[in-house]
C-alpha cells in the first residue's frame, strides 16, 4: 500500500514537472495577451514609418503608387459575410462582421463571430485579429491581390470550445491554413498590367498594327497608416524601349 | 478505488496542466507601457507625415482609391506611344498635290502690263514618304496635359510623278502667245529632312482608366522635294518647246519658268498627316467593376472623382461602391 502511495506521488510529480517545464521552457518569450501582441506589432511598424515620415521617404516612390481607403476592404469583406466554415481540428467558424483599421502600421481585419467545436450546438463568441501582410499582383491579370494573415483570437468563453488551450488551437488551426478556408481570396479591385498597349488602325488608307510596350512591375512595398493601404508598385519599360527627354 | 486514487490525481494533475496553458491574459501594466509607446508614436507619425508634400496630395483627394503616378513614369510612357505614332510609318503621297501660279507682268510702250497667268502642279503618284521618329521631349502641365515635341526624320525616297504646266496669256498677249498645257511624267525625290511635331496628350479620369487623348492640332508637315536630274531635263525640254514663235516664246521665259518650279519644290508641299496615327491610349493602372472575395464576385459602381498633376505626380481618384447581393 505503502508502495502505490509512493508510485502516486511520483507520478503526480512527475506531472507537475512536465507542467512546469511547458510553462518555462528556457528562450521562450511570457505568451502575450492577443491585444498585447497586437500593440506590439503596431509600435513595430509606427517605429518605421515615423522614422520613413521624418527622413521624408514615407512616399517615396518612383512607379505607381496605390492607396486604398480601409472602408473600401471592410465594405468588400462585409460583401460576403457571413463567412462559414469547417476550418479544421474539429472548429467550425461563422463570421458574421468585420471591419477594418489601417491606422497604425497594420491592415488590421478584425473579424467578429461565433466559434464551436465538434459539431457542437453551443460554441462562443469569437473575435478574429488579422491583418493584410502581402499584397502581390496576380500574374495574368495585374489584380491586387490581398493575403490575410492571423494575429490573434480572442473568445468571450473559451471553455464552451473545450479544453487544453481551445483559443491557442484555434489560433493556430486558422494560421495553418483555416483561415484560408474562411476568407479565400481577397481581390482590391486595382490591376497594373505588364504592358502598355497601342491601338492599331484599320482604315482603307491606314494600317498600323497595335503595339505592347512591354512593363516590368512589382509591388515593392505595402504601408499601412492614416486609415489607408499605401501599395507601392515600381512600374517601368522593358529596357528595350526608347530614351525620352523629360522636361520637368 | 482506494488504489487507483493516485492514477487519478496524476490524471488530475495532467489535465490541469492542460488548463493552465490557457489564453494569455492581458498584462496591465505591459499593456500600458505599450499603449504609451503607442501613443508617443503615432504622434511622431502624424507630425512628420503633415510636412510630406506627398502624404497632402495623397489625402486631397475624395475617392476610396487612389492612383499616383511618378512623372518621371508618365513622360517615359507617353515619349514611347509619341514616338511609335509616327515611328517606321509610310505615308503614301499618292492624294497629295502640290500647287502653285502667278502671273507674269512685262514692260512694253504702253507700260507694264500683264502678259499672262502660269500654274504648276505636281501629282506626287507613286511617292511615299518614310518617316522616323526621334527622341521625344516630354512634359507634364497641369491640369491634365502632357506636352511632347517629336522629332520626326523624313528619309529619302524617289517615285512616279506627274507635273502640269499652264499658261494662259492675257490681254493683247493673247495675239502673239497661245495659251497651252503641258503634261510630263518625271521622277520625284522626297528630300531627307527633320521637323519637329508638336501637340499634347490629354488625360482623362474615366472612373475605371485613365486615357491619354492626343491632341495635335497642327498635324501639316512641309514636306521638301525634288526631281531627278533626268526629270530636270524632261521639265527643262518641255518647257523649251513652248519657246517658239506663235507659242509664248518671247513672252515666257523657260529660264524663269524653272526657277519658279525649283522654287517650288524647295518651298516644300504641305502634307497633312492623318489624324487616326495619333491614338489614344490606356495606362496600364486600372480599376476594375468587379472583384472576387472568397470566391464570390463583388460588383461595385466606379465613379471618377478626380485628376490633377501636383508634386510631380499625376494623381487621379475613384469613388468605389460596393454593390448588394455578390455571386457565388
Amino acid at each position: 500500500m505503502r508502495e502505490l502511495r509512493i508510485a502516486a506521488a511520483v507520478v503526480v510529480g512527475l506531472a507537475i514537472l512536465v507542467l512546469a517545464f511547458a510553462q518555462l521552457r528556457p528562450g521562450r518569450p511570457p505568451r502575450m495577451s492577443v491585444r498585447e501582441a497586437l500593440l506590439s506589432r503596431q509600435n513595430q511598424e509606427l517605429v518605421k514609418l515615423a522614422l520613413a515620415a521624418e527622413n521624408g521617404t514615407l512616399l517615396d516612390f518612383k512607379g505607381v503608387l496605390i492607396v486604398v481607403d480601409q472602408v473600401l476592404v471592410q465594405d468588400l469583406i462585409r460583401a460576403v459575410t457571413p463567412l462559414e466554415a469547417d476550418v479544421g481540428s474539429g472548429f467550425h467558424v461563422k463570421i458574421d462582421s468585420a471591419d477594418t483599421a489601417f491606422g497604425d502600421g497594420v491592415a488590421l481585419v478584425r473579424m467578429v463571430g461565433r466559434a464551436s467545436v465538434g459539431g457542437a450546438s453551443v460554441g462562443s463568441q469569437v473575435t478574429v485579429l488579422a491583418a493584410i501582410d502581402v499584397v502581390e499582383l496576380h500574374p495574368i491579370s495585374g489584380v491586387l491581390e490581398c493575403r490575410v494573415s492571423i494575429l490573434g483570437v480572442e473568445a468571450q468563453d473559451a471553455t464552451a470550445l473545450g479544453r487544453n488551450d481551445p483559443v491557442g488551437r484555434l489560433t493556430e488551426t486558422l494560421t495553418r491554413g483555416g483561415l484560408a478556408l474562411l476568407l479565400g481570396s481577397l481581390e482590391i479591385p486595382v490591376s497594373v498590367e505588364n504592358r502598355l498597349s497601342i491601338p492599331a488602325v484599320e482604315s482603307k488608307r491606314l494600317q498600323i498594327a497595335a503595339e505592347n510596350l512591354p512593363l516590368t512591375i512589382a509591388v515593392q512595398q505595402v504601408k499601412a497608416f492614416g486609415g489607408r493601404l499605401w501599395v507601392f508598385v515600381d512600374a517601368a519599360l522593358a529596357p528595350s524601349s526608347t530614351k525620352v527627354e523629360g522636361a520637368s | 478505488m482506494r488504489a487507483s486514487s493516485p492514477l487519478v490525481l496524476a490524471a488530475a494533475a495532467v489535465a490541469l496542466a492542460g488548463c493552465a496553458t490557457k489564453t494569455p491574459q492581458d498584462d496591465p501594466a505591459r499593456m500600458a507601457s505599450l499603449k504609451a509607446a503607442y501613443d508617443r508614436l503615432h504622434e511622431r507619425l502624424e507630425k512628420a507625415a503633415a510636412t510630406e508634400p506627398l502624404v497632402a496630395s495623397a489625402f486631397a483627394d475624395r475617392g476610396q482609391v487612389v492612383l499616383a503616378m511618378r512623372s518621371g513614369l508618365i513622360e517615359e510612357l507617353a515619349g514611347n506611344v509619341a514616338r511609335r505614332y509616327l515611328d517606321r510609318v509610310t505615308v503614301d503621297l499618292s492624294d497629295v498635290e502640290g500647287h502653285s501660279s502667278g502671273e507674269l507682268r512685262r514692260k512694253t510702250f504702253l507700260g507694264r502690263i500683264k502678259v499672262g497667268e502660269w500654274s504648276v502642279s505636281v501629282d506626287l503618284g507613286s511617292l511615299t514618304g518614310h518617316l522616323r521618329a526621334g527622341s521625344p521631349r516630354v512634359s507634364l502641365r497641369g491640369p491634365d496635359l502632357i506636352d511632347v515635341e517629336l522629332p520626326v526624320d523624313v528619309e529619302e525616297t524617289e517615285g512616279d510623278a506627274t507635273l502640269r504646266f499652264g499658261w494662259d496669256s492675257a490681254g493683247l498677249a493673247n495675239v502673239v502667245c497661245k495659251d497651252f498645257e503641258l503634261t510630263r511624267e518625271i521622277r520625284g525625290r522626297v528630300l531627307p529632312q527633320r521637323h519637329l511635331v508638336s501637340g499634347a496628350l490629354r488625360l482623362r479620369n474615366t472612373g475605371e482608366s485613365l486615357t491619354a487623348t492626343p491632341v495635335f492640332p497642327d498635324r501639316r508637315i512641309q514636306l521638301k522635294l525634288d526631281l531627278t536630274g533626268r526629270s530636270w531635263g524632261v521639265v527643262e525640254a518641255a518647257l523649251r518647246s513652248q519657246d517658239t514663235s506663235g507659242k509664248c516664246g518671247t513672252l515666257m521665259d523657260p529660264d524663269k519658268g524653272l526657277v519658279r518650279l525649283r522654287a517650288l519644290a524647295a518651298r516644300g508641299i504641305k502634307v497633312r498627316l492623318p489624324d487616326s496615327i495619333f491614338r489614344a491610349v490606356t495606362f496600364p493602372a486600372r480599376l476594375h467593376k468587379a472583384v472576387k472575395v472568397n470566391q464570390r464576385t463583388v460588383a461595385l459602381r466606379l465613379t471618377a472623382e478626380s485628376l490633377r498633376i501636383e508634386t510631380a505626380t499625376l494623381w487621379s481618384s475613384v469613388s468605389v461602391q460596393v454593390q448588394a447581393n455578390p455571386k457565388p
